[in-house]
């Protein structure tokens, strides 16, 4: 298990350098001049342009610039907003909360909901309820999120009024409130989730199900409820805690879409705000922050595949 | 507890019955790709025509689906919508097909350096949140149509990577490859007598779940004016252009995204069905 953990911490720092050097290059991969670009496209006098050439270090080899920006990185300054004048970090800081909280919401929805639903597909015995479960599932996976965050807004905020409309208490200074305000948003964000995850449960049930060992815990007179506790759930755990942490992973950077619906001050409403206002270093730190949480989430996953399943750590 | 007997648990008699999750799915979809097809025959009104008279009016028979705040037919866009929104997504997943199998099939057949590089480098890609990356592509190539084909390509290009390199590996182990080798057939002609016929299916099946994410994310990009740019419709962006007034008349929002999810779910079903005809386990287990 040791040198499993060691040579997982070790490709950490490796992927993390890759990532940032495709961070650093979208600066560079997009058409214009970056210091145009850092400068914002209405002030276009000569003087300032040179300046600002000079005060980047943009006329300097480009893997200078890529270290120089890099050992900025690491002391965690990410540069300033074109924008807004403001830190990148500063910015990055205040979003952050906010994304976590939804995303840790939904998740905590999404497995409360898919758990019990996908064992119980998993082991009824009527294929008619099956039918419909899986259909269910299904429908879940196909609806678009921004439409169902948009009808969800529209029945519970605008006409019922049991909601806030699209305002959100700071989650670490009132986490009540914030468990209320952020509920449409973590529902909307876990739908598709728990589909997937209910999913995956019922399939990796159903796998268990018809082990041989399942077939002796019966035959020694465990009631099946026992059975299904002891020896289906427990072994079909493995693939759903993997599936779980992708889902983790997905919800840190793939919640854009809801927090625009939303208006939830995220990460990922950020990131889409530097993209129409071409505030390419916020972009960059956005990018490269989700990049790195999505990275860390993954690592947390594999090691935990790891511990619950020691075929892994030997193979 | 049902009876068994060894060997009966895997087959069943009824096997080369299609699932009803591939009729149901390829149902849906016939229909959806013939509307798309003749979007331009059957839309009742142009899709661009506003009609100040009728702006936001509920579904009638002159509208079925109703109109948006410019008093375009909803109906319409929706059908046009499809075309596009399939379109993008069979270019995407396409594109993600031919580029992941060809560097799942190189890695696995060439094996060694070559291997660890190129699946090193599709395990970059698959460390970027799938969303992040794609609007980080079309703000590098500037939004629009192919760029969002491209975008939504790139991102799945691991998955088939990893799907094409497995089976390569295997396929290149057999002893008959080991004979075409040593008759002296070339590279190519054993990647496409031998591997690719073993690839293909896993590569389908997969490429028909990918086209319904496909279709998702392109209408996601699209919401975020990120896709198709107006006034051509797509579907994503009407949903988008429809929010504001949505307490107004809610139709312009609800048929576009309810077309979105009739569609994806149409690929989900063929796809799940797919699969289960392709893998016994799936079929034999359920008591």
């Amino acid at each position: 298990m040791r040198s499993y953990l060691a040579e997982r911490l070790w490709q950490l720092p490796a992927v993390l350098l890759v990532v940032s050097g495709l961070v650093f290059s979208v600066m560079h991969l997009v058409p214009g001049d970056p210091a145009q670009l850092l400068l914002g496209f209405e002030n276009t006098d000569p003087v300032q342009l040179e300046r600002v050439r000079r005060d980047f270090g943009l006329d300097r080899p480009v893997l200078v610039q890529y270290g120089r920006w890099l050992g900025r990185v690491v002391q965690g300054d990410l540069g300033v907003s074109v924008r807004t004048g403001r830190a990148v970090a500063e910015i990055v800081s205040e979003a952050f909360p906010y994304t976590v909280t939804l995303a840790g919401y939904a998740l905590a929805l999404a497995v409360i909901v898919a758990l019990p639903l996908g064992v119980w597909a998993g082991t009824t015995r009527s294929r008619g309820a099956d039918a419909v479960v899986q259909a269910v599932f299904l429908i879940g996976l196909s609806v678009p999120a921004f439409w169902v965050g948009s009808l969800l807004i529209l029945v519970f905020s605008v006409e019922l009024r049991w909601f806030p409309l699209l305002t959100y208490p700071h989650p670490w200074r009132d986490p009540l409130g914030a468990l209320r305000g952020f509920l449409l948003p973590a529902v909307t964000l876990a739908i598709p989730n728990a589909a997937a995850i209910a999913r995956m449960v019922r399939a990796s049930v159903l796998a268990v199900r018809g082990e041989e060992y399942v077939r002796v815990a019966r035959a020694k007179g465990l009631s099946e409820g026992a059975v299904i506790r002891r020896h289906v759930v427990r072994n079909a755990l493995v693939p759903i805690v993997t599936l779980i942490g992708i889902v983790a992973g997905y919800l840190l950077g793939g919640s854009v879409v809801v927090e625009q619906v939303f208006a939830v001050p995220g990460l990922g409403r950020a990131g889409l705000q530097a993209i129409v206002q071409r505030d390419y270093p916020l972009l960059q730190g956005v990018v490269l922050i989700t990049t790195a949480a999505f990275v860390l989430v993954n690592l947390v996953v594999d090691l935990l595949y790891a511990l619950l399943d020691p075929r892994i750590r030997y193979a | 507890m049902r009876s068994w007997t060894p060997g009966s648990g895997t087959r069943e008699p009824r096997v080369r019955r299609w699932p009803g999750k591939v009729v149901v799915g390829g149902s849906v979809l016939a229909l959806v790709a013939g509307l798309a097809l003749g979007a331009e025959v059957l839309a009742p009104h142009p899709v661009t025509r506003m009609d100040p008279e009728a702006r936001l009016a509920v579904p009638s028979l002159r509208h079925p689906l109703g109109t948006d705040f410019f008093g375009r037919d909803v109906l319409s866009r929706v059908l046009v919508g499809y075309r596009t929104s399939l379109a993008i997504a069979f270019l995407a997943v396409g594109f993600a097909a031919g580029v992941g199998t060809a560097v799942g099939v190189a890695a696995g057949y060439s094996g060694g350096r070559t291997d660890a590089l190129l699946m090193r480098s599709m395990d970059v890609l698959f460390a970027f949140p799938v969303f992040l990356l794609a609007i980080t592509i079309v703000v590098i190539l500037g939004v629009g149509t192919a760029t969002a084909i491209l975008a939504i390509g790139i991102v799945y290009v691991p998955i088939f990577a990893r799907i094409a390199r497995g089976p390569t590996l295997v396929v290149n182990a057999q002893q008959y490859v080991e004979a075409a080798r040593s008759l002296g057939a070339s590279s190519w002609h054993i990647v496409r007598r031998h591997v690719l016929p073993n690839i293909a299916t896993p590569v389908l099946v997969q490429a028909s779940t990918n086209l319904a994410t496909a279709i998702l994310f392109e209408s996601a990009l699209s919401f975020l004016g990120l896709g198709v740019q107006p006034p051509y419709p797509s579907l994503g962006m009407m949903v988008s252009e429809g929010r504001p007034y949505v307490e107004l008349s809610p139709w312009p929002v609800v048929f576009p995204g309810l077309a979105i999810a009739v569609v994806v779910l149409g690929f989900n079903l063929l796809g799940d069905g797919l699969q289960e005809l392709l893998d016994p386990r799936l079929r034999a287990q359920r008591a």
